[in-house]
């Protein structure tokens, strides 16, 4: 994975000076698969000091598509029903946002990618331009980004007003 | 119908199921070709020169030339090759004889700690923001616009 907020600087770009408002879901969305899978398994070998092997079997299927639509769904019922639908649409972009950054990622072995087509097969698919630990370099190049469109970009209502 | 508030707890149940379902599918059916240390110790005849990866050990000690690590239930011997490792985890990939790791490769991961403390920034901020915009409400059991 790339380091989350490499993940959270990225959606903050897309989204831009404009979302302010009720768009925590999308931003919940981009940190939602590393939140589930790899802070309990980080807690689990820090805790008992041995890397489990078999666990991060089970923990892969948070890096999955299919379950991630169902992750998704499973959270909006947690929602009043007027607002259901949106907060699904933006857990889905988030998370889609998190795997395509993911995807681009190398992996040390063959089988410790992403699952993509699970469960239907356990093959993963990677486009691998840098490891994980390198993400770190690109947070400066993030920010700079960042506040150039805070700086730059006229807000909604500075639009709205003219 | 997929969003309306009918059969809401029980949709919530099946899919919470089905998540868990599919993580147990996971855990028992995952790829065959996933060799771990533990099963070359435990057979050590069957896996003799299989190849096997090790990911994210952390480093109990190394010399000139072997490596222990941390591992599943016990340390991991490795052959050290190279400079000096000077991170606290490193990944090895190789083959397995007489109790130890030939490694073709390598991988260290020297910002682990650095990548978990930023990572804990996002993780604050979403929560807050989350928790400026909803507020949940303990009689519908729901997140509602604060």
């Amino acid at each position: 994975m790339p380091d989350l907020l490499t993940h959270y600087l990225t959606a903050k770009i897309i989204t831009g000076k404009s979302a302010t408002k009720a768009i925590s879901p999308f931003f919940l969305g981009t940190i939602l698969p590393d939140v589930l899978s790899r802070i309990p398994s980080i807690v689990i070998i820090n805790l008992f000091e041995k890397y489990d092997c078999h666990l991060g079997r089970f923990l892969a299927i948070f890096h999955s598509p299919l379950v991630l639509i169902l992750i998704c769904l499973l959270i909006a019922y947690f929602f009043e029903e007027n607002l259901r639908k949106g907060v699904f649409k933006l857990l889905i972009l988030g998370t889609a946002l998190h795997l395509v950054l993911d995807m681009l990622q190398k992996t040390f072995t063959s089988h410790s990618g992403y699952l993509w087509f699970f469960p239907f097969s356990f093959k993963s698919f990677n486009i691998p331009l840098f490891w994980p630990d390198q993400s770190l370099y690109f947070i400066p190049i993030l920010l700079i980004v960042l506040i150039f469109i805070w700086w730059f970009k006229p807000d909604e209502e500075m639009i709205r007003k003219r | 119908m997929l969003f309306s508030n009918c059969y809401r707890f029980p949709k919530t149940i099946v899919l919470g199921l089905i998540i868990l379902g599919l993580g147990f599918y996971s855990y028992k059916a995952g790829p065959e070709t996933e060799i771990t240390y533990q099963d070359c110790l435990e057979e050590p005849e069957m896996c003799r020169d299989k190849e096997i990866a090790v990911l994210y050990a952390p480093i109990i000690s190394q010399d000139e030339e072997n490596l222990t690590l941390k591992g599943c239930q016990g340390p991991i011997f490795a052959k050290r090759t190279g400079e000096q490792i000077s991170s606290k985890y490193v990944s090895v990939k190789g083959t397995f004889k007489n109790s130890s790791i030939i490694p073709t490769e390598i991988k260290t991961h020297p910002y682990r700690y650095l990548k978990y403390l930023v990572s804990l920034i996002p993780v604050i901020l979403v929560g807050v923001a989350f928790c400026k915009e909803f507020k949940f409400n303990f009689q519908k059991k729901v997140f509602k616009n604060a």
